[in-house]
Order: structure tokens, then C-alpha cells, then sequence
């Protein structure tokens, strides 16, 4: 079953002052079943950061409709995006988005309290998750005092926490060196193994490499996409790195 | 060439941070404004022209612009603080691009000199043009008519001139210390450079409290000293206490308390709380000097206005204490007085002169039995030589003698006693003796009355009623035969109260009295009048009063500059704040009230810790307006209640006007 549904979304800007108007997307149709792990690429401009903030209802695209387990997400009110957000959705990000003024414990629980939870249950929530991402021996520390690979698990932890339907994540290996890139993937693998579908805007192919499937999208519309199948992540990695190859050599989605 | 280049750098540069320089450009320009009408006012030639405040208000004035200089300075290099630390990147960058320190130092120059002259041209401009119309509301307030003429007041100019040349070149001097500190890629960083949590620092919060508490103990027991207890110096003492206390309060205090909100888990993990506490401890943190600096200016306003409306406001009641009747006649020699008697006595029915006979006698020394006294056996036999010798103020004590009559025509009281009786008015709280032993000789204490009024606040003081005229003489002969008598054994008086409806029997008793002093130029007497006592009431109580409203002013624009300076500070910290905070899933709206709610405490803690330090310091200040002769509680409470209803309304303007700055930035 398709836990979300994309279909024909399109999005033109209008510039503040006089009528230039911008296409960033023109027709994006695409779904994502229940436990999959998408990661969508493009160059920078191709309209993916538009995308992702339709998706996360940041932002309400001109054309199109985006179902979320048949809900139409682009008609929700104004007044119930964000609980909308805090009951589905989980966000990774590249920078982080961590507050400085709470500490990586409070980090995490923030969308728990927001939500209204207990200690109690809140830690009996933590500990398992923290275990998992291996930070449970910096909860006490602050954001300024841990490395950037533990920032970003910080930022997993919170964006699970709330077992949302779908996590959302932002270039989030964009701000880290490639040892912990390696690790934040392995634990994104990991969540999916269990289960949780996970959608990935990004550039690095490496990371891209990891996912199910690959969307490409160029000048605002879907132009290629790639199944993993029984690829391994080396074989992948060399299908991805082809198809970027074809898309920066000028390649046409009409050719 | 090259020098056109950096003054048109330094030029866009002030352009470019308008936003932070506009404020500042007009808090210097008001101060030399300021700083030149206070200098005008105390050298002022008109002065000489005015019947009455020619001598005090210059000397007031005088005060004021060193008061004003001070704070001047203060609050100049303060707000000078805050640009450079927003302009911190921005100098970070163009050392960076290839701009040396050396560079930057000229082109701060270049900023520094054009600052300057806006200033002093803007600044002494707006002094010159109000200058005159603060001296007409000035000899309004002392009920004058205006003065016609006009100055410019050249010493003032050139005073006002080296002052701003001066605080602008030291300040200067600062901006290149901490540019030639700090590293470049430290100057980049500015202004987020990794914050820590605050740490509970549990010595200073102590240390705080007590100050406080000291502080707060001090002026609330204010009416238990008597005596040998120096009133000015325990003020001085709980001001002090109270300032440094609030610096801690703010520093240390807010801090332990939000921590022990966080410890509790139950409180902070709730929706509400749990941005708040976390959010307002790193406020505190950041803000801690800042806010106790506008705590402590806003009491320093609402002290200074209130107290000296009232005395503005109570200046007939301040004539009336000083000065009951219209015309008062002392003389310092029992026998002479008689000759006074006699050359006034045809006329005493006429001017209405009643011959009272009070002395008012002065005793060093301390009370020497303290230990094994009991209440029946307080005697004041025992002046002693060494005390007498210490000349020491602090343990000196009054004795005022009167006869019954005397008494009850100054104070409405009509008691009847015999010879050997007494009624004893003390400001000496617990003072209850059965008997009373005086210069040798024992009196019954009928009546024993504590009274917390009159003027002898820094020493004990008894008045003491006899039962007559010839009882009391006796006291002061033996009082003259002592062998040791302070301020030379002159203090023998008698006193004439000449207490006349009309001003004609004011001219004739004076012309009287005149006409004695000339034939007898050391005849022993003086005298003063109400009419004198108004003229320098009004001009020593008119002068307070415009500088009190006048350092309000200075006081109050700095407070608003900080202000709005802390607004836009905390909007630059807080963009980045509300943009995670929405990701992460909160509603804008929500975000705004949880930053609002934060934001609201921190602005408006300062006004009401600055409303309790006014309540604690009402005792002490209305002492102190009772040591200047005005005895109005009530007065007083009307003065401060109004004063603080005002300022807390302007302060809240200051907040909604400077708040849209605030929610500008954190939207953008």
C-alpha cells in the first residue's frame, strides 16, 4: 500500500516586485510504499528543496495533491499544519536544527513535550532509541560540546521519537566528514530494515547509493528513477553515478 | 585620495548600521544638549536679577552637571559596547578582504570624528536654543516672573566641547583594544561564538540575597535609630547594599532559580515551561548586567522624581515646620534678653509678640550607665570630659527646655505642673523613665511621649516641659555654670515669636529690630523671618525638583536605549531559534507566544524589582524628606504611587515600540 502519494504537483513562484514568475516544479508524480527508503537527487535548482517542503506542508504547491495514507496534506488548515507535522512526520536536517539552549537530551525530547508527554514515559521512550544510535552517553551534554555525526543521530533520535509515518531528510549527511557519513547512513539503513519509510533529499551519491530507490529529478519534473532490486550498494553507486553522468551531459527527459 | 576613500567607508559604514547608530546618535546628541543647558544654568547672569535662588540654584546646578557629566560618561561607553559587539563580524570580514587593524583603526577613526561633530553641532545647537527655556521654567518653578535676555554661554560651550571630545576619544581608544585583542577569525564568529550553560553560582545568589536583605533591614528599620546611629551613613550603606545586591540578583539569583525549575522535572518537561526556563536561562545569562543596570536606573527615577515632586509639592508644610511663626527672634544671653524684653515691650501687644522662653541645649557625650540603669534612674548628670573631648557628632544629644506657656502657644498643649514635674517628648523609641535627674536637679516624669518628628534626626533629642518661666531659668543657669559647655556655652536662648497676619507688622517688627541691632551691635540677638525662610525653601526645593525631573530625563533615555539595544540583540538570537523551533513542529503562533511570554519576564523584571526596591526604600526616603522638614506620608505615597504609575506606562510604551523592532527581525 502507498503510504504517500504524489501526484502532478506543480509550484510557480512569483517574484515579490512585478510578475516574474518562476517554475520550480512543473509536474511531479510519484508514490511511496509503506517501509520504503526513497532518496530523491537533482542539481541544485531542480526544484528538490521545493519539493521536500511541499512534502513536509512548509509550503502549498499551485497544482497537484499529495495524499499522506489518503489524507491530502496541501488541504489541511493553517491552524493544524504543525500537529499535523508533530503527529507524522519525523525531520532530519543538514544543519542539524538543534537548539543550543537545551541539552541533547532535551533535544530529543522536544517534540514530546510539545505533544505533552510525561518524564516517565518519555525516558522509557529514549533509552531504547538512544541505545540504538549509541548516544547514550552524551544525553547530559550540550550541542556545542559533541561532534557533528552525534548531532545528526541527535537530530534521528528526535525525528523517531515520535514514531512518525514518514521521516523527511534534508541532505543529512550534507555538514558531516565521511566516517560519520557512514555511520548516519548505516543507521538509516537500519530503521528501514525495521520497517520505517524514509524519504532522503540529496546530492551525495554515496548516500543516495544506500536507498531502495532513486528519483532524479531535473527542471521540476521526475526524469529517471532507479530500483535497487538485488543491486548491492557498489553496483548501485555505479548505476547512480551513470545516471547523473547522462543527466549533467545535457541528456533530455523527452530524448 | 586614499583619505577620500576611508571617509566615504566610514560614512556608508554609519549609514549601513542606522539601525544601531540612529539611537545612539541621538542619545549623544541629547546628552551634549543636556550637559550644556545644566553647565548654562549653573553660571547663568540672570540669576543676579532674580530676588530670590540667586545663591542656591546656581550651587544646585553646579551639582547637577557633575552628576550629569558622570552619568554622561557612564552610559555613552556603555552604549558603545553594543555597537561593537554587532559590528564585531563585520570588522572580522574586512580584515579578512586584506584591511589591516591599522586600517580599521582609521576608518573607526574617521566613524569616531564624524560622530563627534554631529553630536557637538546637533547637540549644542538644541542646548543653545533650549537653554532659555529651561531657565523661564526653572524661575517659574521658584515663582518668579520671567526673565527677559538671552546668552550663550561660551564657558559652557567650551566645557560641554572638551567633555564629548573626550568621552568620544576614550571611548575610542576601547573600540581599538578590543579590535587589536581579538583575532580575525574570533571578530568573524561575533557574536554566537559557542554559548555555555550558565552555571548555578550558588556563592554569589547568597551573597545577593543577603545584600538584599541587608539592604531592604536597613531602610525598613530606618525609625529604630536614634542617636548615637548615623541615619546618612546606614542610607548610604543600604543604597550601596541594595546596588551591588541587584547586579547579583540579576547575575546570580535569576540563574538558581530557573535551575531548581529545571531540576524539578514534573514543571519543566510541560509544553509551557519547557522552552520558557531553558530559553530564559541563557537570557539571563546574556542579559543579567544589562537588566539590573535598567533596575537600578529606573529606581534611581522614581526615587529622585518622587521625592523631590514632594518636596515641591509639601513646600508650605516644609515652611511650616522650619518656620512657624512669621517672624522669629533668638537671642543667646539671658540677660541681654531681658534688655530685649524691655525695648520691645510696648510694642508686643501690637505686633503680636509673645515672648516664649524655650533653651535648647546641647549636650556631648554618651549615656554613661548603660548597664546597671533601670527606668527609674535615667539621669543626665554625666557629662564627661572625655566624651566631651572626642567632639564626636555621632554620640552628641539635645535637650530643649520649655516652660509650660511657652509650650502650649508653639504646640497647642496646655499642661499644668508643679515644680518638681515634667512631660518629656523624645524621639527615642522605648524611652519610659519614672523620674528624670538633669544639671543636678530631679524631676517627676508626669507624661513620656515617643515623637517622630522635628529635625533633630541624627542625634537623641528630648524636649522637655517645665512648669514655668523661672524653673527653666535655673536650668539654663546651671547649665552655664558646667565647666564643659560645647559651641561655647552660647546656647542660651530665649525666643520671640512675632506671628503677625499682616505684612506691615512683618516690615515693623524688622524695622524694630534693625533699629536695636544699631545700637547695639553686639546685643546678643538675630532674626529670621518666614518670607526668608519661603525664599530659600522655594529655591533649594524648585532646584531639586528641575534636577530631579532633568536626571530623570538622562536616566530614563539611557534606559531606553538599552532597551531597545537588548531588543535587537535578542532578535538576531532569536531568528535562528524560530526557524528550528517550527521544523521541529511548533505553529508560528506558538512559537511567538512561548518567545513572548520569555520575552516579557526579561523586559519586565527590572521594572518590578525596581518597584520593590521603591517600596523597601520608602521608610528610609521619607525619613529623609523628614530630615528636610517635610513630614507627609501621605504626600509622599501620592508621589510615589503617581511616579511609578507613570513610569511603569512609559516603560511599557518604550517596550511595545521597541518589541515591533524585535518581532521585525525574527520574522525576516
Amino acid at each position: 500500500m502507498a503510504i504517500l502519494e504524489v501526484s502532478s504537483l506543480g509550484k510557480i513562484y512569483t517574484t515579490r516586485f512585478g510578475g516574474n514568475k518562476v517554475q520550480a516544479l512543473s509536474d511531479v508524480s510519484f508514490s511511496v510504499e509503506q517501509g520504503e527508503y526513497v532518496a530523491i537527487m537533482g542539481e541544485s535548482g531542480s526544484g528538490k528543496t521545493t519539493l521536500l517542503n511541499i512534502l513536509a506542508a512548509l509550503d502549498k504547491p499551485t497544482t497537484g495533491s499529495v495524499l499522506l495514507e489518503g489524507k491530502d496534506i496541501t488541504k489541511i488548515k493553517e491552524k493544524e499544519i504543525s500537529a499535523f507535522r508533530r503527529d507524522n512526520l519525523g525531520f532530519v536536517f543538514q544543519d542539524f536544527n538543534l537548539l543550543d539552549t537545551f541539552s541533547i537530551k532535551d533535544n530529543i525530547f522536544l517534540p514530546l513535550v510539545l505533544l505533552g508527554c510525561g518524564y516517565e514515559k518519555m525516558n522509557a521512550r529514549l533509552t531504547p532509541i538512544a541505545k540504538r544510535l549509541g548516544i547514550t552517553e552524551i544525553l547530559e551534554k550540550y550541542p556545542y560540546e559533541v561532534s557533528g555525526g552525534q548531532k545528526q543521530r541527535t537530530a534521528v533520535a528526535r525525528a523517531i521519537i515520535t514514531n512518525p509515518k514518514l521521516i523527511l531528510a534534508d541532505e543529512p549527511t550534507g555538514a558531516l566528514d565521511s566516517r560519520s557519513t557512514d555511520g548516519l547512513l548505516d543507521v538509516f539503513a537500519d530503521l528501514n530494515a525495521d520497517g520505517q519509510t524514509i524519504l532522503m533529499v540529496t546530492h551525495s551519491t554515496k548516500a543516495a547509493s544506500r536507498a531502495g530507490r532513486v528519483l532524479f529529478i531535473k527542471d521540476g519534473s521526475v526524469y529517471h528513477q532507479l530500483y535497487r532490486g538485488n543491486c548491492t550498494n557498489e553496483g548501485m553507486y555505479q548505476r547512480i553515478s551513470d545516471t547523473l553522468t547522462l543527466l549533467m551531459s545535457g541528456g533530455d527527459a523527452d530524448a | 585620495m586614499r583619505n577620500r576613500y576611508y571617509a566615504r567607508l566610514a560614512l556608508e559604514n554609519i549609514k549601513k548600521n542606522a539601525k544601531i547608530y540612529i539611537p545612539y546618535l541621538i542619545t549623544s546628541i541629547l546628552t551634549a544638549a543636556m550637559l550644556y543647558i545644566i553647565r548654562s544654568l549653573a553660571m547663568n547672569p540672570d540669576y543676579a536679577k532674580l530676588p530670590r535662588g540667586s545663591h542656591t540654584l546656581p550651587k544646585i546646578m553646579n551639582f547637577g552637571s557633575y552628576v550629569t557629566m558622570i552619568f554622561a560618561f557612564i552610559f555613552l561607553f556603555y552604549t558603545n559596547s553594543f555597537i561593537v559587539k554587532r559590528r564585531r563580524k563585520e570588522f572580522g570580514l574586512l580584515n579578512i578582504l586584506g584591511m589591516d587593524k591599522r586600517h580599521i583603526a582609521k576608518m573607526l577613526f574617521i566613524e569616531t570624528v564624524y560622530i563627534i561633530l554631529i553630536t557637538l553641532v546637533c547637540g549644542l545647537g538644541i542646548g543653545i536654543l533650549l537653554d532659555k527655556l529651561m531657565f523661564m521654567s526653572l524661575t517659574k518653578l521658584i515663582g518668579e516672573s520671567v526673565v527677559l535676555g538671552f546668552h550663550i554661554s561660551v564657558v559652557s560651550l567650551i566645557i560641554t566641547t572638551i567633555f564629548i571630545l573626550g568621552t568620544f576619544f576614550l571611548i575610542y581608544l576601547n573600540m581599538l583594544r578590543q579590535i587589536h585583542l581579538a583575532k580575525p577569525i574570533e571578530l568573524l564568529s561575533g557574536a554566537n561564538a559557542g554559548e555555555r550553560e550558565p552555571k548555578t553560582k550558588i556563592i554569589m545568589t547568597l551573597l545577593g540575597l543577603a545584600l538584599i536583605s541587608v539592604g531592604y533591614y536597613l531602610s525598613i528599620t530606618v525609625n529604630a535609630y536614634y542617636g548615637t546611629d548615623s541615619f546618612l551613613v546606614k542610607m548610604f550603606i543600604a543604597v550601596i547594599c541594595v546596588m551591588i545586591g541587584t547586579y547579583f540578583l540579576f547575575m546570580a539569583v535569576s540563574i538558581t532559580i530557573l535551575k531548581l525549575l529545571k531540576r524539578n522535572r514534573k514543571y519543566y518537561y510541560k509544553t509551557n515551561h519547557f522552552t520558557a526556563v531553558s530559553g530564559l536561562l541563557y537570557r539571563m545569562k546574556r542579559n543579567a548586567v544589562g537588566l539590573a543596570s535598567v533596575c537600578i536606573l529606573s529606581t534611581m527615577v522614581l526615587v529622585m522624581i518622587s521625592s523631590t515632586t514632594s518636596l515641591y509639592i509639601g513646600i508650605e508644610d516644609v515652611i511650616e515646620n522650619k518656620h512657624p511663626s512669621d517672624v522669629r527672634i533668638t537671642e543667646y544671653d539671658i540677660e541681654v534678653g531681658d534688655n530685649v524684653t524691655e525695648y520691645l515691650s510696648d510694642h508686643m501687644d501690637n505686633l503680636r509678640i509673645d515672648r516664649l522662653t524655650y533653651a535648647h541645649l546641647f549636650f556631648y557625650g554618651e549615656w554613661t550607665a548603660p548597664k546597671t540603669f533601670t527606668e527609674s534612674d535615667y539621669s543626665y548628670d554625666n557629662i564627661n570630659e572625655n566624651y566631651y573631648l572626642t567632639n564626636n557628632v555621632e554620640s552628641a544629644y539635645t535637650v530643649s527646655i520649655y516652660s509650660a506657656g511657652a509650650h502650649s502657644i508653639l504646640k497647642n498643649t496646655g499642661f499644668e505642673l508643679a515644680d518638681d514635674e515634667c512631660v518629656i517628648y523624645t524621639n527615642r523609641a522605648g524611652f519610659h523613665p519614672d523620674k528624670i535627674t538633669i544639671l543636678g536637679k530631679t524631676f517627676r516624669v508626669v507624661r513620656c511621649e515617643y515623637e517622630d518628628g522635628g529635625q533633630e534626626y541624627a542625634t537623641d533629642s528630648y524636649d522637655m516641659i517645665l512648669s514655668s518661666r523661672d524653673v527653666m531659668l535655673e536650668m539654663l543657669r546651671a547649665y552655664n555654670d558646667m565647666s564643659f559647655r560645647p559651641n561655647n556655652g552660647r546656647e542660651r536662648i530665649n525666643l520671640y515669636y512675632a506671628d503677625g497676619d499682616k505684612a506691615q507688622q512683618e516690615t515693623q517688627c524688622i524695622e524694630l529690630l534693625d533699629s536695636y541691632l544699631r545700637v547695639h551691635p553686639d546685643g546678643g540677638l538675630y532674626y529670621s523671618t518666614k518670607t526668608e525662610t519661603r525664599d530659600d525653601a522655594l529655591s533649594i526645593y524648585s532646584g531639586l525638583f528641575f534636577l530631579g525631573i532633568f536626571l530623570g530625563t538622562l536616566f530614563l533615555m539611557e534606559t531606553i536605549l538599552i532597551i531597545y539595544y537588548k531588543q535587537i540583540t535578542e532578535g538576531f538570537e532569536d531568528q535562528k531559534r524560530f526557524e528550528i523551533m517550527q521544523n521541529v513542529g511548533m505553529s508560528l503562533s506558538e512559537v511567538v507566544k512561548s518567545i513572548r511570554s520569555q520575552i516579557l519576564i526579561v523586559f519586565f523584571l527590572p521594572l518590578l524589582t525596581a518597584g520593590m526596591h521603591v517600596g523597601f526604600a520608602f521608610p528610609l526616603v521619607n525619613r529623609m524628606l523628614k530630615l528636610l522638614d517635610l513630614d507627609n506620608t501621605g504626600l509622599f505615597v501620592i508621589c510615589v504611587l503617581c511616579s511609578f504609575g507613570a513610569f511603569a506606562l512609559l516603560y511599557s510604551m518604550i517596550y511595545i515600540v521597541t518589541a515591533r523592532t524585535y518581532y521585525k527581525i525574527v520574522k525576516n
